[in-house]
């Protein structure tokens, strides 16, 4: 059971860094290309990807610590 | 919009939503339970040794509690958040409903919960400034997206939680104090007055949920509840907040869906997570494929009966809670100390 409490307490550790990455490298992105709408939507294409990579890092990282926590515990 | 400028008008509106949402379900549960037993709307509690039939949903009394709550609270705001909130919990509520009363394939409560977030959409509900615990990060076009993924992780997560009895009233209950204090906070107080309405819902339901169960909430009760936690928490500014406080039960739903690796019922899975002993205590399944949870995790290290395994899915939700809280700290030092 204490494991379970490191597991989370890991997995808030990871939130609270890919906050911080997100504030200081992917909130300050504007991109100024047509000086139009256009860059809103460049910009948030730019946010989206940045997004979803992260997203699978983040279930990459998730399943690695899934799998580690079921190798301590064996017979499972 | 009338915003609270009048702290006496505030304390009333917190006295009477609060009130009303709280003693609107507490008075009226007793008597749903007579109607579903009458009906025999009722379902087998698989992990009691006589296997008592408990009736079930008790979603519609829920609703019925959040819907006079929250139109009270409109009546003094006209906050039109306030309405995004109630019409998300509506429509979670109907797409609980028809799982209630017909079996749907696993598809249909995460793809018809996306309706459930049009009205935030709609009626513009959110800010575009996603509150990022170190800063904020301005995402005009990229919120939309978010808001129809949120809703439905959120409501099916409440609702993969409801394992055994008063899991997701007690989860809920205990995840929605981080929940209140952020969008006091970060939000504004007639978000903080709705976010008061499912507590004091959510308790209630609690006291009839609670082992040993009097009734199911059944998934229009566990979809409404998760779908309104979720839109409270976007339209409260709360999102990570909220996300931190459920961790336990989004690792329970990502545990199962990247062992089962697509979406189903668990009604579809043929091997079972967890098993009962003779002596009617919970056992992790040893089948290797059957799919992992949060349930089953907590069992590896031993058999426990369904008051001990309950309690121990509660400590780890106080646990997520308080990291939630001090992440809360985090968040005011950098968004709201610095200023």
């Amino acid at each position: 059971m204490s494991n379970l409490f490191l597991l989370i307490g890991t997995i808030w550790g990871i939130i609270l860094t890919i906050s911080f990455f997100l504030v200081i490298f992917v909130a300050p992105i504007e991109i100024v290309i047509f000086n139009t709408r256009m860059d809103l939507y460049i910009t948030s294409i730019v946010q989206a990807i940045t997004a979803i990579v992260i997203v699978l890092i983040l279930i990459i990282v998730l399943n690695y610590l899934k799998r580690e926590y079921l190798k301590k515990k064996q017979n499972i | 919009m009338i915003v609270f400028d009048n702290n006496f008008i505030f304390l009333i509106s917190i006295i009477l939503s609060s009130t009303v949402s709280f003693f609107s379900v507490y008075l009226l549960m007793p008597k749903a339970i007579k109607y579903l037993i009458s009906k025999g709307q009722v379902v087998d509690d698989y992990h009691k040794p006589e296997k008592p039939r408990i009736p079930r949903p008790a979603g519609p009394v829920l609703i019925i509690g959040v819907t006079i709550s929250l139109l009270l609270l409109y009546l003094f705001t006209l906050n039109l958040e306030i309405i995004a909130i109630l019409f998300t919990t509506i429509i979670a509520f109907f797409v609980g409903y028809i799982d209630d009363k017909k079996v749907m394939p696993g598809w249909f409560k995460p793809a018809a919960l996306i309706a459930a977030a049009m009205p935030i959409i709609l009626l513009h509900a959110y800010d575009t400034n996603l509150n990022l615990i170190f800063g904020h990060a301005f995402i005009p076009l990229l919120y939309i997206p978010l808001i129809l993924i949120a809703i439905p992780i959120v409501g099916n997560t409440i609702n993969s939680i409801d394992v055994l009895n008063g899991v997701a009233s007690g989860y809920l209950l205990i995840a929605c104090i981080p929940l209140i204090i952020s969008v006091y906070i970060f939000g504004n107080m007639e978000i903080l007055v709705a976010a008061l309405s499912l507590f004091f819902v959510t308790l209630a339901l609690y006291k009839y949920h609670k082992f040993p169960s009097k009734i199911f909430p059944g998934d229009s009760g566990t979809l409404m509840l998760g779908a309104m936690y979720g839109a409270i928490a976007i339209i409260g500014k709360s999102e990570l907040i909220a996300v931190i406080a459920l961790l336990p039960a989004i690792f329970n739903s990502f545990l199962f869906l990247s062992s089962v690796k697509k979406v189903v019922e668990h009604r579809e899975i043929n091997s079972r997570p967890t098993f009962l002993t003779k002596d009617f205590k919970l056992t992790a399944s040893k089948d290797q494929k059957a799919p992992i949870t949060l349930l089953r995790l907590i069992l590896v290290d031993g058999s426990l009966t369904e008051k001990e395994s309950t309690n121990k899915i509660f400590k780890l939700a106080i646990f997520s809670a308080l990291l939630a809280l001090i992440t809360i700290a985090i968040q005011y030092y950098f968004v709201i100390g610095r200023i």
